[in-house]
C-alpha cells in the first residue's frame, strides 16, 4: 500500500511540475477567476490553487449570497488542486471547508469522497474508512460513485490485511459496479478472500469471472498466490479434483508479468489521453490509482520465484489422479519437451504411465519405446520395460515382448523385476513355439533365483514347453518333478493330465491309460476330463477294444470339449460303429448328434452317416427321406455349405435305385419343392431346384425353364454358394456379364473362405484386368494365390498376375510369377509351356534376346504336344534371332516350324510362313 | 481529442468479458437486427465513408476514409475536396469516433444478453471493417469485443437453442467470420491471431469446413503457450468432430483444455467437446467428470444448462453405474469419491435453483 501511495504521488507531482506557473498580484478578481479556470483546464493545478486561494482570501468573509454561491466551485476546486498535487493534508482541510460551507452543495458528496481518498493516501486508514462509511450513509449515491466508495473502503481494509472486513464490502462493490472492470476487480479480491478462508464453493461460483485473460486475476499476485497455496493444500490432502479446479485458476508467472506490463502500458496511454482531454478528474484519479496498483504488482512479482512448470506439473498430476489420463498425458508430454534432466525424464515416464491407462495402447508403446531409447538405465527404466513387456503379453505380441525384455535385461542386468521379466520371456518363447529357448529361460529363472515368485509356474511351463517340443521323456520327468515339489499347486491337475499325455506321446499306452484313468478318478470335475476320456477312447481303439473305445468317445462328449474335439469324438465313435456294422447304433448315434446340434457341428456329415446307416439296413426310402428332411431342416441356412454336398450325394444314391424307385424319389422331391415354395424359403427352394437339373432324363426345355428360374439377379441375395456358382457360370455362358460378376461378387463377399471363392475371384480378377483396375485384380489374385496355394486355380491366378505385371512393364515381378508356376510339379500341364513362354516374353521385352530365344526353344523341344505354344515359340525365337542378326538361324527355325505336322494350317504356322517370307524379303 | 479520450475503451474494461452465455432474454429484436446487418455486409452502403482523425508523421488530419486498396488508403478531407490516397505505412494512429449506447451495451452484456449486446456494438463497427487493419486504429479492439459478443451469442444458440435459434446462430457465425477476417488483417493488433482462429472456428460452426481447413493451414500451428492456441486446438478438434473421428477430436479438444484456461469462451467449449467425444467413445465416467466440471465451473450460463443436461442423461441411463477399476494406491490411500452422488447432488441443486427462480419470477 505504501508503495502504491508513493507511485500515485509521483504521478501527481509530475503533473504539478509540468504545469506550475506563478500568479500576478495586479490582476482583478474577475481576471484571477478566469486565469484559475484556464489553469485548471490546462492541468496547471499549483497555479490554479494559488489563484483560487487569492479569491478565497478576497471573499472569505463575504455575506452576499450571490458571492457565496459564486465561490462554491472555487472552494471545491481549491481542494481538488491540492489533492491533485499530492498535498493530501491541505486537500482534506479544503474539502472539509467546502463541505462545511456548502453542506448541500452540488459537490458536497464528491468533496467528502475526496476527503476520504486524501486521508487514505495520507495513510490514515481508519479515518478514511470512517469518512467513506459516512458518505455511504449520508448520500444517495449512484452506482458509479457507490462502487468507487465501496472499492476505496475495501482498500482501507485490505491495506491492513483485514479480509474479514473487506469481504462484505467487496461483495457489495461487485453487486453495484456498473462496469466490468470494477466488477472483476471486486470479484477477484472476493475470490482471494474465499481462497484464504477455504470456501471453495464460493470460489467456483466466481470461476467464469476469474478465468479471463483481461481479468484482474491475470495480474494479482495476492489472488494467484492464495490460489496456489489453497490448491497445494488440497493436493497434499489428496483432494485432487478440487485441487485441479483451483490450479486451473492460477495464472503462470509469465502470464502475470506479461499481463501486468501490457496493462501498465495501456494505463499510461489512457492516463495521457485523459490528461490531454482535461476535466475528467475522477477517471484520471481512478486510472492513476490503477497505475499505482499495477506497478505495485510488478514490484511484488520480483520476489516470486518462477513456478510455471511446477504448476503445469501439479495440474498434470491432478488430471492423472482424477483419471483424466489423456489430459494428464498431453501436459506431461509438453513438460517432457520443455524441461531438462530428471524432471524431463519423469514427465516422459508419467506420460507413458498415463498412456497405459488409455486404450488403444499405441501411444503407450510409442512413449514407452521412446523412454527406453532415451534413458537406458534411467530411474524408471525397469518399470517402463516391465510394463511394456506385460502390455505386449496382454496383446499377445510375443515377438515384441521378447524384443523389449531381452534388451531390457541386457541394459539392466540387475532389473528390479528380473524374475518377472524372465518368466515373461519364457512364456513368450513358448507362445512363439520357440520351445528350447522357453525351457532355457524358465530353467535360468529357477536356477538363478530360487524361491522367486514365479518358481512354481516356471516349473510347470518347463514341462509344457518340453511337451510341445515333442520331448515327452523330458517333459514327463519335468511334470513328475513338478508334482513332487508342488503337490498343492493349482497346476497339479493340469500337470497330472499332461504327464499322461507325455506317456501317450511316448507310445506307452498302458501307462497312459492308467494315468488317464487315475486322472479321471482324482479330478472328476476337471475341465480336462472330456479330453482325458477321449484319449482313453483312442487308446482302447488302438488296442482293438472297439466297444470300449466307442463308450469312451460317447462318454467324452458329455464333458467339456471344444468343438474340434467334440466332433472328433462323435465321428470317431460313428466310424467305429459303421466299421463294426452296428448300423442301428450308428443311426442313433448321429441322430443324437444332430439333435444336440452344437454350434459348428458338421450336420451334413452326420446326415451322411445316418443315411449310410439306414441304406445299409436297407431302409432306402427312409435314407433318401432323411436326406431331404435334413436338407429341409438345415438347408434354409445359406452358410450350411455341406447341404449342397449332401444334395449331390442324394443324386448319386437315386442313381443306384431301381428306375421306378428313382423316379418316385424325384417326384417326391418335386412335391417337396412345391410345398416349400409356399413357405417362401428361397434359399432352400433354389438349392432343390438346382438339384432338379441333375434328374436323369430331364428334357432340355425343362432344364432351360429351371435355369431361367434360377439364373436371376433377384436370387443372388438368397442363393447358397453352389447355386451362386451355377448362376455365375450360366450367366457367363449366356453372355450376361453383369449377372456373372454380381454372382461372383456375392460369393466373394458372403462366402470368402470357401472353395467357391476361387472361381469367383478369378472371374472378378479377369474383369478387373479388362478394365485395367490393376489393384483390384491383384487383390483378388493374391487371395487365390495365398489361400488356395496348391490348387490349379492358384497357378491360373499367378499366370494372370504375371500378365498384369507384364502389362505394367514390371518384368522382374512377372518373371517371378512364371518361375513360381514352373516350380510346382502338380501344375505340370498346359500352364507350364504358357509360363515358359511368359519367361521368354519377359526376357525379350527387356531386350535379352539370347535368353528369350533359349526359353522359346525349350518350349518347342519340351512341349511340342502343346501345338499352339510350340508354334508361337518358333515364331518368337526366330524374331529374337533376327534381332541378334542371326538371320540364317532364324530361317532355319521357321523352316523347321513349317515342317512340323502338328502345326500345319494353324495360326502359328501361318504366322511362321509370313515371318519367313518377310525375313527372306528383307535379306534379299 | 476530447472526444477520443471519452470514447476510447478503458484498458481494463471489456464488456465482452462478462459471464459466458447467460440464458437468452430479449434476443429476438437483436437477432433481426443482426440479420439486417448481414445484408449490409455485402453492400456498398456501409462503405460510404468513415470520419476519422489520422495521425501521420506530418501531423494530424480529419479525414473521410473511403477505402483501402492494397497499401493505399483512399480518403477525402472532412471539410471537402477531391478524393486522394496515402500509403497505409505513413499512418501512425487512427482515431474513429463511433456512436452507440454504452449503457445499454453494458447492461445487456452484464445480463448475459449477448445477442442484444452484439447487435449494439456490431452496427457501428460494421462500416469500419475495411479500416480495422489501419495502424493503431482505436476501434479494432472494439471490433474484437463485438466479435467475442457475436460468437458468444451464436454459441449459446447453437448449444441449447431450437432449430430457429440454430439457424440464427449460423447467420451470426457468418457475420462473425467476416468480422474476424477483418480484425485478423490488423497485424499490429495483439488479438489479430486469435481473431483469425476464431474466424476459422466460425467457418467450422457453419459447416464451411473446406474454407476453415484452408484458413487453418494458412495460419499454421501456434505454440502451446500462445494466447491463440486454445482457439486453434478447439477449431482443429471441431473439424475432426465433423469427420466423426472422435478419438482424434478428443485429443484436439484436450489440447485446448489443458493449454488454455484463460479464455472464457474457448475453455468451456473445449470442455464440452471433450465431454461429447468421451461419450462417443463410450468412456462414460470421463464424460461425467467433464460435464460435472462444466456445470460446476460455469454456473448460471448456457454451459451449465448443457452440462446438467448431459449429466442427467448419463445418470438416468445408469451409464456410470458400474464402478471403475481402482489402482491399488487409490483404493488404500485416496479418499473414495462417489462422483455419481456428487453429480446427482449437482443436478438436484440446479433443479432447486431453477424452481426457486421460476417461483420468484412468478411472484
Amino acid at each position: 500500500m505504501a508503495f502504491l501511495e508513493k507511485s500515485f504521488l509521483r504521478i501527481l507531482l509530475l503533473v504539478y511540475c509540468l504545469y506550475a506557473v506563478g500568479a500576478r498580484a495586479q490582476d482583478s478578481p474577475r481576471e484571477v477567476r478566469a486565469a484559475a479556470q484556464q489553469a485548471l483546464v490546462k492541468g496547471e493545478y499549483e497555479t490554479a490553487a494559488a489563484l483560487l486561494l487569492q479569491l478565497v482570501e478576497w471573499y472569505r468573509e463575504s455575506k452576499d449570497n450571490e458571492t457565496i454561491a459564486g465561490m462554491e466551485m472555487v472552494y471545491f476546486n481549491l481542494g481538488l488542486c491540492y489533492y491533485l498535487t499530492g498535498q493530501f493534508g491541505t486537500a482534506e482541510g479544503r474539502f472539509g471547508d467546502y463541505v462545511k460551507r456548502y453542506p448541500r452543495g452540488l459537490r458536497a458528496m464528491e468533496a467528502s469522497v475526496y476527503t476520504g481518498d486524501a486521508q487514505r493516501y495520507a495513510g490514515d486508514l481508519d479515518k478514511a474508512a470512517g469518512t467513506y462509511q459516512a458518505v455511504l450513509k449520508k448520500y444517495d449515491l449512484d452506482a458509479d460513485w457507490r462502487t468507487d466508495v465501496l472499492c476505496s473502503l475495501a482498500r482501507c481494509a485490505l491495506a491492513r490485511d483485514d479480509w474479514e472486513t473487506a469481504l462484505p464490502v467487496l461483495a457489495q462493490a461487485r453487486g453495484y459496479a456498473p462496469d466490468w472492470a470494477r466488477r472483476n476487480w471486486a470479484g477477484t479480491l472476493l475470490a482471494t478472500a474465499y481462497l484464504k478462508q477455504f470456501e471453495l464453493d464460493k470460489v467456483f461460483d466466481l470461476a467464469p469471472v476469474l478465468m479471463q485473460r483481461q481479468s484482474f486475476t491475470t495480474r494479482s499476485i495476492a489472488f494467484n498466490m492464495a490460489a496456489l497455496e489453497t490448491a497445494d493444500q488440497l493436493f497434499a490432502d489428496e483432494h485432487y479434483r478440487e485441487a485441479l479446479w483451483i490450479y486451473r485458476l492460477v495464472n503462470s508467472r509469465e502470464v502475470i508479468e506479461t499481463g501486468s506490463r501490457q496493462h501498465l502500458e495501456r494505463l499510461h496511454e489512457y492516463a495521457a489521453d485523459l490528461r490531454a482531454a482535461s476535466g475528467m478528474y475522477r477517471e484520471l484519479l481512478r486510472t492513476q490509482e490503477a497505475i499505482g496498483e499495477a506497478e505495485a504488482e510488478l514490484e511484488a512479482l520480483k520476489g516470486v520465484e518462477n513456478y510455471d512448470n511446477e504448476l503445469r506439473s501439479r495440474i498434470a498430476r491432478s488430471y492423472m489422479e482424477t483419471r483424466r489420463y489423456r489430459e494428464a498425458r498431453r501436459l506431461f508430454i509438453f513438460l517432457h519437451e520443455i524441461l531438462e534432466g530428471e524432471p524431463s525424464e519423469e514427465a516422459l515416464y508419467l506420460a507413458f504411465h498415463c498412456s497405459t491407462m488409455v486404450k488403444p495402447w499405441d501411444e503407450a508403446f510409442a512413449r514407452g519405446d521412446m523412454y527406453l531409447a532415451k534413458y537406458p538405465g534411467g530411474t524408471w527404466y525397469d518399470a517402463v520395460s516391465l510394463t511394456l513387456g506385460q502390455m505386449h503379453a496382454v496383446q499377445k505380441e510375443w515377438a515384441l515382448l521378447i524384443q523389449v525384455l531381452s534388451k531390457a535385461l541386457e541394459v539392466s542386468p540387475q532389473h528390479e523385476s528380473i524374475a518377472e521379466c524372465m518368466f515373461l520371456l519364457g512364456y513368450a518363447h513358448f507362445m512363439e513355439e520357440r520351445f528350447p529357448e522357453s525351457v532355457s529361460w524358465f530353467r535360468r529363472l529357477n536356477g538363478n533365483y530360487p524361491g522367486n515368485d514365479r518358481e512354481e509356474e516356471a516349473a510347470y511351463w518347463i514341462g509344457m514347453a518340453l511337451l510341445f517340443d515333442g520331448k515327452y521323456e523330458l517333459s514327463l520327468e519335468a511334470f513328475n518333478a513338478f508334482l513332487a515339489a508342488y503337490g498343492e499347486s493349482i497346476y497339479r491337475e493340469d500337470a497330472s493330465f499332461r504327464s499322461a499325455v507325455c506317456a501317450y506321446g511316448l507310445s506307452r499306452y498302458r501307462e497312459a491309460q492308467e494315468m488317464l484313468a487315475a486322472f479321471n478318478r482324482d479330478f472328476p470335475d476337471s475341465l480336462l476330463r472330456g479330453e482325458a476320456t477321449m484319449m482313453l477312447g483312442d487308446i482302447a481303439s488302438y488296442y482293438g477294444s472297439l466297444d470300449e473305445a466307442v463308450a469312451h468317445f460317447q462318454d467324452a462328449v458329455g464333458y467339456e470339449l471344444n468343438i474340434e474335439l467334440y466332433n472328433y469324438c462323435c465321428f470317431k465313435a460313428g466310424e467305429i460303429l459303421g466299421d463294426q456294422g452296428h448300423f442301428r447304433e450308428l443311426v442313433e448315434h448321429f441322430q443324437a448328434y444332430i439333435e444336440r446340434n452344437r454350434e459348428e457341428s458338421n450336420i451334413p456329415q452326420a446326415l451322411h452317416w445316418v443315411v449310410r446307416g439306414l441304406w445299409m439296413q436297407d431302409q432306402r426310402d427312409a435314407a433318401l427321406d432323411t436326406f431331404i428332411d435334413g436338407v429341409k431342416r438345415f438347408g434354409a441356412d445359406r452358410d450350411a455349405l455341406g447341404v449342397d454336398v449332401l444334395l449331390d450325394e442324394w443324386i448319386g444314391l437315386t442313381r443306384k435305385l431301381e428306375p421306378d424307385a428313382g423316379s418316385q424319389a424325384w417326384r417326391k422331391l418335386a412335391r417337396t419343392i412345391q410345398d416349400l415354395s409356399a413357405t417362401g424359403n428361397r434359399t432352400l427352394v433354389l438349392r432343390l431346384k438346382r438339384l432338379l437339373l441333375y434328374r436323369s432324363g430331364i428334357e432340355a426345355s425343362e432344364k432351360l425353364i429351371l435355369l431361367d428360374e434360377i439364373v436371376r439377379e433377384e436370387n443372388i441375395g438368397d442363393a447358397s454358394p453352389a447355386v451362386l456358382e451355377l448362376i455365375m457360370d450360366e450367366a457367363g455362358r449366356r453372355g450376361n456379364a453383369e449377372l456373372n460378376l454380381a454372382a461372383a461378387r456375392e460369393i466373394v463377399v458372403r462366402f470368402p473362405e470357401t472353395d467357391y471363392g476361387i472361381g469367383a475371384r478369378l472371374k472378378l480378377a479377369g474383369a478387373a484386368i479388362e478394365n485395367r483396375e490393376w489393384d483390384l485384380a491383384r487383390e483378388h489374385l493374391q487371395v487365390v494365390i495365398e489361400n488356395f496355394a496348391t490348387s490349379q486355380e492358384a497357378a491360373q491366378a499367378l499366370y494372370m498376375m504375371a500378365q498384369i505385371h507384364l502389362e505394367r512393364r514390371q518384368y522382374d515381378e512377372a518373371d517371378q510369377c512364371y518361375v513360381d508356376i514352373l516350380g510346382v510339379r502338380q501344375w505340370r500341364g498346359p500352364i507350364w509351356p504358357a509360363a515358359l513362354f511368359g519367361r521368354g516374353e519377359c526376357a525379350r521385352l527387356r531386350g535379352r534376346y539370347d535368353k528369350a530365344a533359349a526359353f522359346y526353344e525349350r518350349i518347342y523341344l519340351l512341349y511340342a504336344n502343346y501345338a499352339d505354344w510350340a508354334g508361337k515359340a518358333y515364331v518368337k525365337r526366330a524374331e529374337c534371332l533376327v534381332k541378334m542378326n542371326r538371320t540364317r538361324e532364324a530361317v532355319e527355325v521357321l523352316e523347321s516350324a513349317l515342317a512340323q505336322e502338328g502345326l500345319q494350317e494353324t495360326d502359328a504356322w501361318r504366322e511362321a510362313s509370313a515371318t519367313l517370307a518377310r525375313i527372306r524379303g528383307e535379306s534379299q | 481529442m476530447k472526444a477520443d479520450a471519452k470514447t476510447k475503451m478503458s484498458p481494463s474494461c471489456g464488456m465482452a468479458a462478462g459471464l459466458p452465455g447467460r440464458l437468452p432474454g430479449k434476443v429476438r429484436a437483436a437477432a433481426m437486427c443482426l440479420s439486417f446487418l448481414l445484408l449490409l455486409l455485402g453492400g456498398e452502403s456501409a462503405l460510404a465513408g468513415v470520419r476519422a482523425t489520422v495521425h501521420t508523421g506530418k501531423g494530424v488530419r480529419d479525414l473521410i476514409l473511403l477505402g483501402v486498396a492494397g497499401n493505399q488508403l483512399r480518403y477525402s478531407f472532412a471539410d471537402g475536396g477531391a478524393e486522394s490516397a496515402m500509403p497505409v505505412t505513413a499512418i501512425e494512429r487512427v482515431h474513429i469516433l463511433i456512436e452507440y449506447d454504452r449503457s445499454a451495451l453494458a447492461k445487456a452484456a452484464g445480463a448475459g444478453q449477448y445477442g442484444t449486446a452484439a447487435a449494439i456494438l456490431v452496427k457501428p463497427i460494421l462500416p469500419l471493417l475495411p479500416f480495422l487493419s489501419l495502424p493503431s486504429n482505436n476501434q479494432t479492439p472494439t471490433a474484437m469485443e463485438a466479435l467475442v459478443l457475436l460468437m458468444r451469442a451464436a454459441g449459446e444458440r447453437q448449444l441449447i437453442g431450437d432449430q430457429n435459434a440454430r439457424d440464427e446462430a449460423g447467420r451470426q457465425y457468418k457475420l462473425a467470420a467476416a468480422l474476424a477476417k477483418a480484425i485478423s488483417q490488423a497485424e499490429w493488433f495483439h488479438g489479430a491471431e486469435e481473431a483469425a482462429y476464431r474466424g476459422a472456428f466460425c467457418l467450422t460452426a457453419v459447416g464451411e469446413t473446406e474454407k476453415a481447413v484452408s484458413l487453418m493451414e494458412e495460419l499454421g500451428v501456434p505454440a502451446e503457450t500462445d494466447a491463440s492456441f486454445g482457439w486453434y486446438a478447439l477449431t482443429r478438434a471441431s473439424l475432426l468432430m465433423l469427420k466423426e473421428d472422435y478419438a482424434a477430436a478428443l485429443e484436439g479438444g484436450i489440447e485446448s483444455v489443458v493449454f488454455e484456461a484463460r479464455d472464457v469462451d474457448s475453455f468451456p467449449a473445449a470442455l464440452a467437446l471433450t465431454g461429447v467425444c468421451y461419450e462417443k467413445l463410450g468412456e462414460w465416467h470421463r464424460a461425467r467428470d467433464v460435464h460435472m466440471a462444466l456445470a460446476r465451473l460455469f454456473r448460471e450460463s448456457s454451459w451449465e444448462v448443457y452440462g446438467i443436461g448431459r449429466l442427467k442423461h448419463i445418470l438416468d441411463k445408469g451409464l456410470t453405474q458400474a464402478e471403475e477399476a481402482q489402482a491399488v494406491h487409490q483404493v488404500f490411500f485416496s479418499g473414495r469419491e462417489d462422483l455419481n452422488k456428487e453429480a446427482s447432488e449437482l443436478i438436484e441443486t440446479y433443479s432447486k435453483r431453477k424452481t426457486e427462480g421460476t417461483a420468484s419470477n412468478e411472484k
